[in-house]
């Protein structure tokens, strides 16, 4: 039966492959795709409460609004960072980017 | 008169300042002035005694310890004083002659001066102590005045020999006078001797001291060694005033020496009178003979203080004086004459200075004790005052044949042989004047024996027939013996040559030892005692070098330890931030997760 | 909708979610893996269908469709290796990242299954998006005024970014003009 937990394991195991992918992909363009997933598992998760826990709750789905808003903008200033990275060092893998090293 | 007491002993040292002081001609003149005024005190002390006059004159020292140094008049004293003082006077006249051509004529009259003043001080000693201290004042300036004619390679060996031994007798007198000291606090003269074990110290030490300086055996050598120091030195000190110090010293002390003391001085006396015989027959050199003859006689003194008191000491001690000091003189004449004293080449001297060889026989002839010669006198009353100790008379008559003998064969030495007539020297005609007088003095001294006895106090000097008797008789025998056989077999005379042995002794039983036990103690300090104090450093860099290995290898190891793992600690702290994006994020992930973890499972449970 | 059609979507999409996400990781094509994300955040818009929430399942869909859709264009653009042709393996710290991935997933899901959420089975009687559009144009004005401001920003923010040159603009060498 669905239930809320199972909703939870879910949003969980997606979590878990998001993060696999920020930490394992080399390149950036990668690890922003695994940001969002994780950013959808948290979508995930309030949804199953809204649905299980808090259903009269408006402010919940405008969460999630702001939670899905927040996952284009994320993509959108992180493209813009790889574009400029990849202009000055002809590379997007995040293994180059050591500059900071020390 | 406490006055002239102190005169007596201040204005010979005073003469001799003088001495050195003035310009080298006038030293001469100076010197004999200086003993003359310093004669005069003398005189005038010998007739206030003799008027029954006693003085003392102290000086508190140590007020604390009732210690004082003072000089006393008394009928002794006087004897001795006058006796120091003429025959000073006499000798100081002598040596301007003998030294006349000698660089450092000033500080021989000089030396001689100041002798004279540490010996009056001697006789004229008010208590031990005083005593004590001119005694040794007077061996020390002996020991100078020998070693004068430091041209002489035996002079300082002879003084030095002197010096020593002398000295370590006169350990005697140190202990004599403490033990005296600490028995009875009091160390004025005419005490009993005090009982027990220090009483003996006291008189052990005192004989013991009497032995030393009156060379008599067996410490008897350093006189022969002395020899070889000026023939006015000889004169002076070796015959008539240093050396009877120590028949003074038992004369002064008789009350102490009450008992079994004087016999054992009376013994030494004996034999050493014997012995010094024996030697004086041996000797080859004219001092040395002379020197011999030195100790025999003042063996006789010891027996007649041993036996008959100390005026009968004393009247040969006087007597002794004015004859041996003539022989010495004339002996200085013949020296300069030959440059030599030994007899071998002073064969036909007496020939060719016929008046110092009169002055030679006079005195030769008192010293051997033929009548009416002053010494004939004083050994009479010695011999008598004997009979009681048939031992001492029978050792006294061969001490007697003997004196006659060994001072027989110079004189027909010096007579027979063939004159070699050289010029006249100068300064012939002081050392002649001083050999006269006391020549003179030997002659007409025979009848002093009475008033000495008076001014001593005692039985007086006395002759019976059978003492002179004797002493004739050994006088005779002495005589046929030089005449007939002519020499000593060579064993004994080589015996006697070696002081009987005595040399040997003393050798053996002092020197060796002593020289052992200093070198065992330089080993020790060496080995022990500076082992210790290098040890003692050594131990002391080795705990610094310790300590600096403790410091450098632990505690700076230490620090140094901390510096480094801090700084590997930072390296390595460093390596997280290696600017790879992913280890970041892995790290904060994980960071985040067990944070989360815990909260939510605190609140869960 | 009922429980079984619930049910019936409910399950094959979240599944079907989940292997998509994973695949994302593991395919070697970059534009196979923008695909795969798009099918996985729509399948996720189906999810929230399924759970009663119609309004965001279908903004979901409409925003993925066309996010991902840029998101492929920029992986041809910085990818080395777009078509997967030359079978790069573009993982690091496999182990690591996945074990970590693993640690946290599971720890999430462990709380979600061990904790005691309160039972309470409402009717599926979600607010109807009138109600939402309400509470967006109401009470929640204030963050939404801000969320429209925030994408403003980032759209200025991101073309000066990503503009050659940046704030100043590439500098004319001398003498040349542009």
């Amino acid at each position: 039966m669905i239930s809320l937990p199972v909703v939870l394991v879910f949003a969980a195991v997606l979590f878990g492959i998001g993060l696999y992918g920020v930490l394992g992909q080399t390149n950036a363009v990668m690890v922003i795709m695994g940001v969002e997933l994780m950013l959808g598992a948290a979508m995930l998760n309030v949804v199953g409460f809204l649905r299980f826990a808090a259903q009269d709750s408006t402010s919940g789905a405008f969460f999630v609004l702001i939670l899905l808003t927040l996952m284009a903008l994320e993509a959108a200033i992180g493209f813009g960072l790889v574009i400029s990275t990849f202009r000055n060092r002809r590379t997007a893998e995040v293994d180059d980017l050591t500059d900071l090293s020390g | 008169m406490e006055a002239l007491l102190w005169l007596a002993v201040a204005l010979p040292a005073l003469g001799a300042a003088a001495t050195l002081l003035v310009p080298r001609p006038l030293a001469g003149p100076v010197a004999v002035g200086g003993a003359v005024l310093a004669a005069l005190p003398a005189w005038v002390l010998l007739a206030g005694a003799g008027a029954g006059e006693t003085a003392r004159s102290a000086l508190l020292w140590l007020p604390g310890a009732g210690l004082e140094l003072g000089l006393r008049l008394d009928g002794l004293t006087a004897a001795m004083t006058v006796t120091v003082a003429t025959v000073g006077l006499v000798v100081l006249v002598y040596a301007t002659g003998y030294f006349a051509e000698h660089p450092r004529a000033p500080s021989a009259l000089a030396g001689l001066l100041a002798f004279l003043a540490a010996m009056q001080g001697l006789v004229l000693a008010g208590d031990f102590l005083t005593l004590l201290i001119f005694w040794e004042l007077v061996g020390a300036l002996s020991a100078r005045l020998i070693a004068f004619s430091r041209e002489d390679a035996l002079a300082p060996a002879g003084a030095v020999r002197a010096f020593l031994t002398t000295r370590a007798a006169d350990v005697g007198l140190y202990l004599a006078v403490i033990a005296l000291f600490a028995a009875t606090g009091d160390l004025a003269f005419g005490a009993e001797r005090p009982g027990g074990a220090l009483g003996a110290l006291v008189g052990l030490g005192l004989v013991v001291a009497a032995i030393g300086k009156s060379a008599q055996a067996p410490l008897q050598t350093w006189l022969s060694g002395a020899m070889a120091g000026p023939t006015p030195v000889s004169a002076l000190l070796h015959s008539a005033t240093m050396v009877a110090a120590g028949v003074y010293l038992l004369a002064r002390s008789s009350d102490l020496l009450a008992g079994w003391p004087l016999e054992v001085a009376g013994w030494v006396g004996a034999l050493t009178a014997v012995a010094g015989a024996a030697i004086a027959l041996a000797q080859d050199d004219l001092k040395r003979v002379l020197a011999g003859s030195t100790s025999s006689q003042l063996g006789f003194m010891f027996v007649g203080v041993a036996v008959g008191g100390p005026a009968v000491g004393i009247f040969h001690l006087v007597a002794h004086a004015a004859g041996k000091a003539t022989m010495f003189l004339a002996a200085g004449i013949f020296q300069h004459a030959r440059g030599t004293t030994s007899l071998s080449e002073l064969s036909g001297a007496g020939r060719e200075d016929r008046t110092a060889f009169a002055a030679f026989v006079i005195g030769a002839a008192s010293i051997a004790a033929v009548p009416p010669l002053a010494a004939f006198w004083s050994k009479d009353a010695i011999l008598l005052a004997a009979e009681e100790n048939p031992a001492w008379l029978v050792l006294s008559l061969l001490a007697a044949a003997g004196s006659a003998a060994y001072l027989l064969r110079p004189a027909l030495v010096l007579w027979r042989g063939t004159p070699v007539g050289g010029p006249r020297r100068a300064g012939r005609p002081a050392m002649l004047a001083g050999a006269g007088t006391l020549a003179a003095a030997s002659l007409v001294l025979g009848f002093a024996g009475a008033p000495l006895a008076d001014l001593i106090g005692g039985p007086a000097p006395g002759s019976s027939p059978l003492s002179v008797g004797l002493s004739l008789g050994a006088l005779l025998a002495g005589v046929v013996a030089v005449l007939a056989a002519p020499s000593l077999p060579p064993r004994i005379v080589a015996l006697a040559r070696a002081q009987l042995g005595a040399t040997a002794a003393l050798r053996a039983l002092a020197e060796r030892p002593l020289l052992l036990a200093a070198r065992a103690a330089d080993a020790l300090d060496r080995t022990r005692l500076d082992a210790v104090v290098d040890g003692t450093a050594r131990g002391g860099l080795a705990l610094a070098a310790l300590s600096d290995r403790i410091e450098r290898s632990g505690i700076d190891a230490a620090v140094d330890g901390t510096a480094r793992a801090i700084g590997r600690g930072g390296d390595r702290s460093s390596r997280l931030q290696s600017g790879r994006l992913h280890e970041y994020l892995r790290d904060t992930v994980l960071g985040a997760a067990a944070v989360a973890f815990i909260l939510v499972l605190t609140a869960v449970l | 909708m009922s429980d079984l059609t619930t049910a019936l979507v409910f399950w094959p999409a979240g599944v079907l979610m989940l292997v998509t996400a994973l695949y994302v990781f593991i395919t070697s094509s970059m534009a196979r893996a923008g695909l795969l994300l798009l099918a996985a955040l729509a399948l996720e818009g189906l999810l929230f269908l399924a759970l009663a929430s119609e309004f965001l399942g279908v903004l979901m869909l409409l925003m993925m469709s066309a996010e991902m859709v840029i998101m492929v264009f920029f992986m041809v653009m910085f990818m080395p290796d777009p078509g997967g042709l030359m079978g790069m393996d573009m993982v690091h710290d496999k182990r690591r990242s996945a074990g970590a991935a693993v640690v946290v997933g599971l720890l999430l899901a462990v709380v979600a299954v061990l904790t005691d959420w309160p039972a309470q089975v409402l009717p599926p009687d979600a607010p109807d998006v009138r109600a939402i559009g309400f509470e967006v144009m109401g009470r929640s004005m204030f963050s939404f005024l801000f969320a429209g401001m925030a994408i403003l920003f980032t759209m200025v923010g991101g073309i000066m970014v990503a503009k050659q040159g940046g704030r100043y603009g590439v500098q004319a060498p001398a003498g040349e003009v542009r």
